[in-house]
Parts: C-alpha cells; structure tokens; sequence
C-alpha cells in the first residue's frame, strides 16, 4: 500500500465525520506524508496502523471526548514486544478516568428514580385522579349540604318564631311549641354557621393562592426556557 | 519509559511548543517524540482539540511549492498554559518530596 491508497482508505473510513471534518484529518495527514518525506513513506504507514485503526483515534476524538487523545506508540505495529507494558499503563488511566465518570453516576439514578416514579404517576393517573376527585367531590357535597342545611334551619327558625308569636295569641300551646323549635334552629345555625362560613372563607383564599402559585410557576419554567 | 503520559500534560507540551516557535504538524510530533513514546497517530486528535477549544489557530504558509499548515498559540492558549505550568511545578514538587527525598509530612 502506498500513501494515495493508504490516505484514499482512511478518507473511506472517515466518511461517517461531516465534510470538514473529514478534509481537515486527510489535509493533515496529507501534509504529514509530504513533511516525513517519500523515503519515509513507508515508516509513516507502519507508524500510523491501518488505516481503518487511524480513523477511529481521529473520530473518537472529532467527537471531542476530552480523555481518549492517547494512543501509544507501537500499539497497532506488529512485533512489539516493549509496546505491552505502555498499553497496559495506558488502560490503566483510562480506567481512572471511568471512576471519576462514575462518581457521576449515583446522581443520573436518583434522576431515573424520579422519572420513574413520575412515570407511574402518570400511567396510574386514570386511576388515582378519579378516586381522590370522587372523595374531594364527596367532601365537598357533604359540606354544601351542611350549609344548606344550616341556611335553611335559620330561615325555618325566623320563620317558626314569627309564627310562633302569632300564635301565642291565637292558640297558645302551639305557639310555645312553634317558638321552641325555632330556637333549637336559630341556635344550631349560629354554633355551626361560623366555622362553615370561615371554612368556605379558607377555601376561596386557598383557590386564589394555588392559582396564583401555578400562574408564577408556569411562568417561571416559560422564562428560564428562554434563556 | 516507565510513566505514562495523561492527554492534559501533552496538551502543555504541545502548547509549549508552538509558544516556543509556530510551526507544523509533523514538527511537533517528532519533537513530542524526541521525549515521550507516542504514536504518530496521536497528535491530530490533540492539535484539532486544542484548535476547537481556540487555544490553538491554523494559517497556511507555502514551503517548497506545496501548502504547508502553521500553528500558532492564541492569547486563550497562552493562558491556559501558564496554568499548566503552574499545575506542573506544584505537581513536580510534591512528587518529588515522596519520590526524591521520601518525605511524606513535613512541610
């Protein structure tokens, strides 16, 4: 093999890089063959390995992946037999560089753990959304109802007092049973009239603040993407 | 040679040397190699680092009628290798306490 086959082998080789990319390795090694002369040209082929070889040390690194620069000398001639104890050194860093890749690691699981969960969350989401709606929908109704109820004893209450007192005249038993009744309800709906009218009150600011939160957060995430 | 080299210490010698004198690919392998045992296959990948990372920039010169490729060390690369250089007089001092004269806490 001579240097326009060797370098027509290695453009082959190469052609997964982009354009210019692949024109800068063959200007290079171009220049390299022409610099180390033609009575050299065949102890530049043997130097640089196979073609094939040279072009993946050329796109392992085209890729810029900062810690594979080093290949030893010898490593691809044949017959080497000081070429051993450099290639095994050179495993050697890049197993160092692999550990510290790996201290990396622990935080990408705690990442797919939360994808995961985050994914059930939504695979089940027929599910878990449709029961805590129907228990919320349930409080919710069981706490309408209370307030009706309550409304309506205060409305029944006035209603049987005046009734009552018209009837103190007319007949007058019926009109302290009428006057009882509407006391127990005026009294029912003023003990639990409070607490219903603050929890209602609780309920409208919470709704404000929740939207108000989502509106910025939403907001938030809008912004940070732009930027 | 016993030691291996890491891919940050040849990129210092090879700043170092185009800092020293602007000059070519083929150049600053073999000077590499006058040092440490490498393959000539190992410089591309460095010098096309160096040049993406801006430390190192490429212009073109004719020699003997053909177009032969410069580089020179830009003000970005000559910062970082004034860091390296720091990092390797630091380096070299503390191996050579242990390894020179075996002292391991003093100082």
């Amino acid at each position: 093999m001579d240097r326009r086959e060797y370098l027509e082998e290695l453009s082959n080789c190469l052609m997964s890089l982009s354009k210019e990319e692949r024109d800068e390795a063959l200007l290079y090694y171009e220049e390299f063959f022409e610099d180390a002369g033609v009575e050299h040209e065949q102890d530049v082929i043997k130097e640089l390995g196979p073609p094939q070889k040279l072009a993946e040390t050329i796109m392992n690194d085209s890729a810029i992946n900062e810690e594979r620069g080093l290949v030893l000398k010898q490593s691809y001639t044949e017959g080497s037999k000081t070429g051993n104890g450099h290639r095994s050194r050179t495993y050697g860093g890049t197993k160092a560089t692999n550990s510290q890749g790996n201290t990396q690691k622990p935080q990408q699981k705690d990442y797919t753990a939360l994808i995961i969960v985050i994914a059930i969350l939504v695979v089940t989401a027929p599910v878990w959304i449709s029961v805590v709606g129907a228990v919320l929908g349930v409080i919710l109704f069981l706490i309408f109802s209370a307030a009706i109820t309550v409304v309506t004893l205060g409305v029944m209450g006035v209603v049987f007092l005046i009734a009552g007192l018209i009837y103190l005249f007319v007949t007058p038993s019926v009109g302290l049973i009428l006057i009882g009744v509407s006391l127990v309800s005026m009294g029912i709906t003023t003990l639990v009239f409070t607490p219903i009218l603050n929890f209602f009150i609780w309920l409208g600011k919470l709704t404000i603040k929740g939207s108000k939160s989502l509106y910025n957060m939403i907001l938030g995430k809008v912004k940070r993407g732009e930027a | 040679m016993s030691f291996s080299i890491s891919s940050k210490l040849l990129d210092a010698m090879v700043l170092s040397i185009v800092q020293r004198e602007e000059t070519y690919g083929y150049k600053i392998t073999q000077d590499i190699r006058d040092a440490i045992d490498i393959s000539e296959s190992t410089l591309y990948p460095v010098l096309r680092r160096l040049q993406k990372d801006e430390c190192l920039e490429t212009y073109d010169k004719e020699y003997m009628g053909r177009n032969r490729r410069y580089y020179r060390v830009t003000s970005k690369g000559n910062e970082l290798l004034e860091n390296y250089r720091r990092d390797w007089f630091e380096y070299k001092r503390k191996i050579e306490k242990i390894l020179i004269n075996g002292v391991v806490n003093n100082g």
